[in-house]
């Protein structure tokens, strides 16, 4: 028994022992290395801080071709604030967790007073979660969760993320879709056929994105946002929601008001949980018309100029009450 | 389940312990559910095929040995047991080589056919008794350490072993975890650090220069050495800290001085298999030079088939069959010259030459000119196996003979430069012993202090890229 209890105590020493190498030597290399760059925007921030933090996905910087601004969205706020610093984190396909493990690496002595989230309808439902642009996601994520460095190394080193491959996420869609048997389009091309959609797939790409009922006890976003609340009341931040516009009048066109009804509903079960949490949530989702939408061949929240315009004059006219001398 | 994965992490101490903890008559039936559990984490359903092999197998060694004193009743048992395990091989491996086959390969399919054939040729010859009990024959075929790519175990080794007590013994365990520490450092760390940059040069040859393919195809060389190297070492592992001997599937193949000898050194159970089981029953080297020519070139084209349904494989056993032809004909044609002559005194210098050169007398001259040229030239061998298709082959070597002075240099992990080093010294001390009993001869803190910078390096080093165990595919 001794023997035993002498062994473990050897084996505790050693990884503690090893945590502490590698949190010296190799952890900010590797940490650079596979969580670009992400970790590359944590670092930015911190050494600079800032009164104005914009989280976002690639609504943030996509344009119009024909756009004569290419502004992002974050940049038309801050030119609602000159004298304030506004300093954005934007990676494409971007959702709550990504959100709430860039927000929980920024350092408590970073001085940040107001935090803009980004609230994408689309990422609360089954093709957003199991989309296949989230296997590389989930790996540049692992380096910045808050566990012990060298385990975070041992997760990628033994690949124990969430690490499927594209057959795989479609598995779990199709499971989802069987399990919530809502009028789910099962011949409907996936992200990877995408390009080659014509109008009359348009329909079945709206309901299998918006087709969908929040369920605020396992929805995994439900508990990244409600993590998120939890962070900026510790840390004291403004917190901000900014619930991005969708084509509503589109998906009125092409499937009806039973989809749209559904959409609004979720989005008004979203607005209402964290208003009731005291976040201030901006609520864009029928703020801009068909017309100020750029894609054509997939639902998106990529927005040409006027919309880009719109959303930032909104999320502004939102942090007024925190920055009313500030604003211009 | 995958060696280099968390669940099997948990896996491993859950088995082993459980093992020890039941009295003996209950391990068997353990170690069985745990090898399909282990089996089955892959795709279930698939364990059917496996079931199917040993209904077969063993009812054919019970059919075989029942009819023992009628020649031609048992012969025709063993007939049918090799004909119905080849056939689930060819159904699920091979149709491809005919026609488009959208057939997934069951893992393992080749490793634990050919551990069934052995086990049923066997018991035809005498030379084992079949196995009565069910359980502990599936056990034999399916002991999860060895079940997806081997070494491909004889039942006179494993069957037996599978009927003692094992008790527990420290030194098992210790030399298990050991072997199971240095495996997943070769693998992960040396093999998938290395195939970053080879994947890199086979994916687009014609970017880069020669040198850097060069590099890749000695790369490769050592990527597929630390891969199926690292998960031999693994399996041994695993099996040791029950107290089971698996047998050594490599032994420094790299330090060969001829092809021959690389092939008494690289995958030993599937070469030794090859040699007991169709070499010598079709006169090995004690025939007329055709007929052992036509032996060897048999016995490698099938050893090149047996890897997959692709014929870059075959055309890489029957290359290496005729080098090896090459390098044993002079010696024969002599030995037949002697026998005519009684006395050759060039046929006398080349026996002593050979002699020189044996494996016992490491670093004579000879041996030092030798090594490397016997390197390059399994290592361009490694480039046909390695290649999804002749054309693909003609690329990659058209661009290296072509791309002298001229295209890009992917970037060299210095690390993996490094560790490769490390392994290379580590193979050279250690050419004829194994890593556990080197280690267990250490004091304590040497011990502990490899087996921590073993597990350091395989967490905080490994490639962060998923590359599959290479002869999962066979």
């Amino acid at each position: 028994m001794k023997r035993v209890v002498v062994t473990l105590f050897i084996i505790a020493a050693l990884c503690l022992s090893a945590e502490g190498i590698y949190r010296c030597f190799f952890y900010q290399h590797d940490r650079h290395a596979f969580s670009a760059p992400l970790a590359q925007m944590v670092d930015s921030v911190n050494a600079t801080g800032a009164d104005i933090l914009y989280l976002g996905e690639s609504s943030n910087h996509t344009f119009g071709l024909d756009d004569k601004d290419t502004a992002w969205i974050s940049e038309m706020v801050a030119r609602h604030f000159p004298r304030l610093t506004v300093r954005n984190m934007t990676h494409d396909a971007s959702h709550g967790e990504v959100y709430y493990l860039l927000l929980r690496n920024i350092s408590p002595d970073c001085s940040i007073s107001t935090v803009v989230v980004t609230l994408n309808l689309r990422s609360f439902g089954i093709e957003w979660i199991a989309s296949p642009l989230e296997t590389v996601l989930q790996k540049r994520l692992v380096m910045l969760h808050p566990r012990p460095a060298l385990l975070n190394r041992a997760i990628l080193s033994f690949k124990a993320y969430d690490i499927k491959n594209v057959d795989e996420r479609y598995q779990q869609m199709d499971s989802y879709w069987a399990a919530h048997p809502l009028p789910g389009h099962p011949s409907v091309p996936r992200w990877g056929d995408s390009l080659n959609t014509d109008s009359t797939t348009m329909p079945g790409i709206f309901v299998r994105n918006y087709g969908f009922q929040i369920d605020t006890l396992n929805n995994p976003r439900i508990r990244d946002f409600d993590r998120i609340v939890a962070l900026a009341r510790e840390r004291g931040w403004n917190l901000v929601f900014n619930l991005l516009a969708e084509d509503v009048e589109w998906a009125d066109q092409l499937v009806g008001d039973d989809l749209t009804t559904l959409m609004r509903q979720n989005a008004d079960l979203i607005v209402g949980r964290y208003r009731r949490m005291g976040v201030t949530v901006v609520d864009n989702l029928c703020s801009l018309p068909d017309s100020l939408f750029r894609d054509r061949d997939w639902t998106t929240e990529h927005y040409v100029q006027a919309g880009r315009q719109i959303i930032a004059d909104n999320v502004s006219q939102a942090l007024f009450k925190f920055y009313e001398a500030d604003y211009e | 389940m995958l060696f280099n994965s968390f669940p099997f992490l948990i896996f491993f101490p859950v088995v082993t312990l459980v093992y020890y903890v039941l009295p003996y008559r209950w391990r068997w039936a353990w170690l069985l559910a745990a090898s399909c559990f282990f089996y089955m984490w892959f795709k279930p359903i698939y364990i059917l095929i496996l079931l199917t092999t040993i209904i077969i197998d063993y009812s054919c060694a019970l059919m075989i040995e029942r009819y023992r004193g009628t020649p031609r009743k048992s012969k025709a048992w063993l007939v049918a047991s090799i004909v119905s395990t080849l056939t689930v091989l060819f159904i699920f491996k091979y149709q491809g080589l005919f026609h488009e086959t959208h057939i997934i390969l069951p893992i393992g399919l080749s490793f634990h056919t050919f551990q069934s054939l052995s086990y049923v040729i066997e018991v035809y010859r005498g030379n084992q008794r079949p196995e009565r009990h069910f359980g502990i024959y599936s056990l034999y075929v399916m002991f999860y350490p060895q079940l997806v790519t081997g070494p491909i175990e004889r039942p006179q080794n494993l069957l037996r072993q599978l009927r003692i007590d094992q008790p527990f013994e420290r030194d098992n365990l210790s030399r298990g975890i050991m072997l199971i520490l240095y495996g997943l450092f070769a693998k992960m760390v040396v093999a998938d650090n290395l195939a970053v940059y080879v994947d890199a040069i086979w994916a687009d040859p014609q970017q880069y220069g020669s040198g850097a393919i060069a590099l890749g195809l000695v790369f490769y060389s050592f990527q597929i050495y630390c891969d199926f190297f690292g998960y031999s070492t693994i399996a041994l592992g695993c099996a040791k800290a029950m107290g089971y001997d698996l047998m050594d599937n490599f032994r420094a193949p790299y330090l060969s001085s001829s092809i021959g000898e690389y092939w008494r050194r690289w995958h030993i159970s599937l070469s030794s298999w090859f040699r007991d089981y169709l070499y010598i029953p079709l006169g090995g080297s004690r025939v007329g030079v055709s007929r052992w020519m036509f032996n060897i070139m048999v016995v490698f084209l099938l050893s090149g088939l047996w890897h997959g349904a692709n014929w870059t494989f075959v055309a890489w056993g029957g290359l290496h069959g005729l080098l090896l032809l090459a390098e044993g004909l002079p010696k024969k044609l002599c030995a037949r010259k002697a026998q005519k002559t009684n006395h050759d005194p060039q046929c006398a210098m080349l026996s002593n030459q050979t002699s020189r050169t044996s494996p016992n007398s490491r670093f004579s001259i000879l041996y030092i000119i030798k090594l490397p040229i016997v390197f390059l030239v399994v290592t361009a061998l490694f480039a046909i196996f390695r290649a999804p298709s002749f054309e693909d082959l003609m690329t990659l070597f058209g661009s290296l003979v072509g791309n002298v002075g001229v295209g890009e240099m992917p970037t060299v992990d210095i690390r993996a430069v490094v560790f490769l080093l490390c392994f290379v010294v580590v193979d050279i001390l250690l050419r004829n012993s194994r890593f556990d009993r080197w280690c267990i001869r250490q004091r304590p803190v040497v011990r502990w202090m490899v087996c921590f910078l073993l597990a350091f390096c395989t967490v905080a080093f490994a490639s962060v890229e998923t590359f599959p165990f290479i002869y999962f595919q066979f």
